[in-house]
Parts: C-alpha cells; sequence; structure tokens
C-alpha cells in the first residue's frame, strides 16, 4: 500500500513547502464528509507520527495515518489545470464515485 | 459549455434553441450585478497580461451540472454577446448572459489561493445549498 504524485505535484508540493519555510512534507488524509461521502484533506506535516506512514515519491515525502491508507492505498496525486482554476487531483483506484470537483469521493 | 442541449439554462452559447433573440439586458437601477473582491481582479488582470488580448473579458457562467444540480464556470472570452451584461470592475471586465445572471444576481465573486489549489469562487445569495468545494449549488 502506499500513494504517489506526479512530477507536477511534487513540484507545487516543493514550492509550498519552500514559501512555508518549514516541514517535513505534504500529509494526505480523509475525512467523511463531503457529498460522497469522504473528502480529502491536505495539509503540511511538520514530522511524521507514530500513526504515520512515509512514502517518498518524486523527491518530496507524503505522510498517510494509517486509518486513511486504505481508502487511498494506489492514489496518483496529480497537478493540474482546468480552466483558469488549478489544483491537485487525486487519482484514487478506491473511488467508485466523485463529486464534481473532486474533492468528495464515494467506495 | 458542450453538452448544452440538456441544459435548458445553459446560456447564451445555444443558438440552436427555440428561445426568442434575448434583448440587451439593463438592471433595475442601483442594483449590483456581481461582487468582485481584489483578489479576483488582480489575479484576473495577471492572467490578461500573460494573454497579451486587450479584448478579453471574464465571462461567467451557469450551466447544469455537478452534485448540486448548478454549476459555476470560468472563462476569458473576447465576444460580447446580445444579451450579456458586461460588469466592470478595477481595471477588468466580466461577462454575463442573462440566463446565468439570474443565477449569480448580488454574488461575490474571489480568489482563493491555499495549499490544495487555486481557485474563483462565488459566494452566492441565490444559492440553498452549494457542493462542498463551491463549485456546484442548489436555488
Amino acid at each position: 500500500m502506499s500513494i504517489s504524485v506526479t512530477p507536477k505535484a511534487a513540484k507545487q508540493i516543493r514550492k509550498a513547502l519552500d514559501q512555508r519555510g518549514s516541514g517535513c512534507g505534504l500529509r494526505v488524509a480523509v475525512k467523511t464528509s463531503g457529498c460522497s461521502g469522504y473528502a480529502y484533506a491536505l495539509e503540511f506535516a511538520e514530522a511524521p507520527t507514530a500513526e504515520d506512514l512515509c512514502f517518498e515519491s518524486e523527491g518530496v515525502q507524503l505522510l498517510v495515518d494509517v486509518k486513511s491508507l486504505p481508502m487511498v492505498s494506489g492514489t496518483q496525486l496529480d497537478w493540474v489545470r482546468e480552466g483558469l482554476n488549478e489544483g491537485f487531483k487525486f487519482n484514487n483506484p478506491n473511488a467508485t464515485a466523485n463529486c464534481g470537483c473532486g474533492e468528495s469521493f464515494a467506495i | 459549455m458542450s453538452s448544452c442541449q440538456s441544459q435548458p439554462n445553459a446560456g447564451s452559447s445555444c443558438s440552436t434553441g427555440t428561445m426568442p433573440p434575448a434583448a440587451p439586458f439593463t438592471l433595475p437601477e442601483g442594483t449590483t450585478p456581481l461582487i468582485v473582491s481584489d483578489a479576483a481582479i488582480s489575479k484576473v488582470g495577471a492572467m490578461l497580461a500573460e494573454e497579451g488580448d486587450p479584448n478579453l473579458k471574464l465571462r461567467v457562467f451557469v450551466t447544469g451540472g455537478g452534485c448540486s444540480g448548478f454549476q459555476y464556470g470560468f472563462a476569458f472570452d473576447d465576444e460580447t454577446k446580445e444579451d450579456d451584461l458586461t460588469v466592470e470592475a478595477g481595471a477588468i471586465k466580466l461577462l454575463v448572459d442573462a440566463s446565468s445572471l439570474q443565477y449569480v444576481m448580488g454574488a461575490q465573486i474571489d480568489y482563493e489561493e491555499s495549499l490544495e489549489g487555486a481557485r474563483f469562487v462565488i459566494k452566492n445569495p441565490n444559492a440553498a445549498s452549494t457542493c462542498g468545494c463551491g463549485s456546484s449549488f442548489s436555488v
């Protein structure tokens, strides 16, 4: 079980971490909300906790807690520009349905 | 905007429909059709400077779709149509077609940047509920 990022997403994560000035990587978590049942949550991580699993992809550190991991395992995080907006996109093989914007999903 | 046959409210891009040609839109006096935040004005200005076309305006439109029934759309457009309302905000101009305007009248357009991404968002007093990310709404 693991997650990965595309080169574009890695570049964006590095940029965000540089701007912030501290942090070891990006935490990817799942919370129960959104119109499709689950929603992704991204945040900076200062350091891994005892419940985290760490993955390295394209030179960036990704942290996922053990509860979230089964729902996002195999996910590739991409950075896409859609029209005038840009943001992270979750290509999650576990998701059976996605909300219009991709923030929420069902399993 | 591509599947406009199934979206009766998709706006002026449907040229094959049976709707009568819309008259140029006039607003009741004293109405503010759209409020545009400084962040949105500055971002659109920067994007337009990048495009290098002085005729481009930001088109704001509403289509059917999304988990709440309607969805907002943003695009650059160099063509002003007959039923478009032009809104001036700072150094930029926005276009809203008459069908879309009824859903976004009085709404505030903002530009938000966060870790998740950067996007234009609409705070819409007409929306009864919105999707988690705010790109879809119901009335």
